[in-house]
């Protein structure tokens, strides 16, 4: 597999590689609007470079910043992680290696489709409890 | 001695039945004046102490106003560290940042901007550790001021206390001189004479006693022409002036 470009991310319990593909920028941590009915990881909103971004916490790690990232479900900030390094990576068998440590790849659109996808089912079982 | 005229205190001598003893009289007299003059010194050394310990007071108010300012004064040295620290934190988002973009554009176009942003953010990192320090030794800084604050507090009271204290001695010494003093007037109306008087008695029947033991010395063996001539001139005078106190009627007063 060819070198990717990312940054590794500190998430506590775990690290994770994310590519700079989705990537955007990283920003200071802006505060979490909280939306009721959403899924974890999904926590709420954040409103950052005047753009409504999806906020996911990755991680339990104290963390000032926020990773912006771009799927093609819309603007994601990651939360609860904090980025070790940024650069060129060796991504093998999903997963890079970086100070002795392995850092799986995390696929923010992977994630965002799922969170959707969970949404939808919690909707549909609203919908035909309400219907019974 | 004769009838008639003895004066002062060989006629009180004559009429007690007890003889007022002149050695006891001046220990009296002599103990009087010491307690005078020890309760003046007290007087005297208590009014030193009050004053220095006002001044004290007032250098220890002057320490803590300086103290309390030290402290007040934390947050001019603790915005701007805030500051440095909001600032460093910023630099290590451009540094990630930038590195991202590097790795973005890949070998070798980003190569040059990857290196940067790794040595800014490692030195971002060793300054953010500088400005932890730096923290943590203003902390512990503040921390000891506060407690020179309270320690001085605690001073400042435990002055005021023993300043309290130096005034009730102060009282009791100025009360102790003003009973002193009637003791000594009550005395003198007792004995019918003043102090000076009665301690200048007691020196003169010290060294008449101290006369008499030395005559004693003297002996049998020695020579009486020689003792004559010897003490003479020096007793001649003396028995004059006790003849002239025991009859000053009869004696002509010693002219020298």
């Amino acid at each position: 597999m060819p070198p990717c470009a990312g940054m590794v991310l500190d998430a506590g319990e775990s690290w994770w590689f994310v590519s700079a593909q989705e990537a955007q920028w990283i920003a200071p941590a802006e505060p979490v609007l909280p939306v009721p009915g959403m899924v974890p990881p999904a926590i709420g909103l954040v409103l950052t470079e005047e753009q409504v971004a999806t906020a996911l916490q990755v991680g339990s790690a104290p963390a000032s910043d926020m990773i912006m990232c771009m799927t093609q479900g819309g603007p994601v900030a990651l939360f609860g992680a904090r980025v070790v390094a940024t650069g060129v990576f060796e991504l093998t068998e999903g997963q890079v290696k970086f100070q002795n440590k392995s850092a799986r790849l995390l696929d923010v659109r992977q994630l965002t489709f799922d969170i959707e996808a969970a949404l939808w089912r919690a909707a549909r079982l609203g919908e035909q409890e309400r219907s019974e | 001695m004769t009838k008639g005229v003895r004066r002062g205190w060989f006629r009180r001598a004559r009429q007690t039945s007890k003889p007022t003893d002149q050695t006891e009289v001046a220990r009296l007299w002599t103990a009087h004046l010491r307690a005078h003059q020890s309760a003046n010194h007290a007087v005297e050394l208590t009014t030193q102490l009050l004053a220095s310990t006002k001044r004290q007071q007032v250098l220890l108010d002057g320490a803590l106003d300086l103290i309390r300012q030290a402290a007040n004064r934390s947050p001019e040295i603790q915005d701007p560290i805030d500051q440095v620290a909001h600032n460093l934190d910023r630099l290590r988002l451009i540094a990630l940042n930038v590195g991202l973009e590097g790795a973005r554009l890949g070998d070798p176009a980003g190569h040059t901007l990857m290196n940067m942003a790794d040595e800014v953010r490692s030195l971002t990192e060793r300054a953010n550790e500088a400005v932890q320090e730096l923290r943590t030794a203003l902390d512990d800084t503040l921390s000891l001021w506060n407690q020179a604050v309270h320690r001085t507090e605690e001073t400042r009271h435990a002055h005021e206390a023993l300043e309290t204290q130096f005034g009730s001695l102060q009282t009791a010494a100025d009360n102790t001189l003003q009973d002193i003093q009637p003791i000594g007037t009550h005395t003198r109306s007792l004995l019918d004479m003043d102090p000076h008087t009665a301690v200048a008695l007691a020196r003169v029947t010290e060294h008449a006693k101290e006369l008499i033991q030395a005559l004693g010395s003297l002996g049998d063996h020695a020579r009486q022409d020689i003792i004559r001539s010897a003490l003479g001139p020096t007793l001649h005078p003396l028995l004059r002036a006790l003849l002239q106190i025991a009859n000053p009627s009869k004696i002509k007063p010693i002219r020298e």
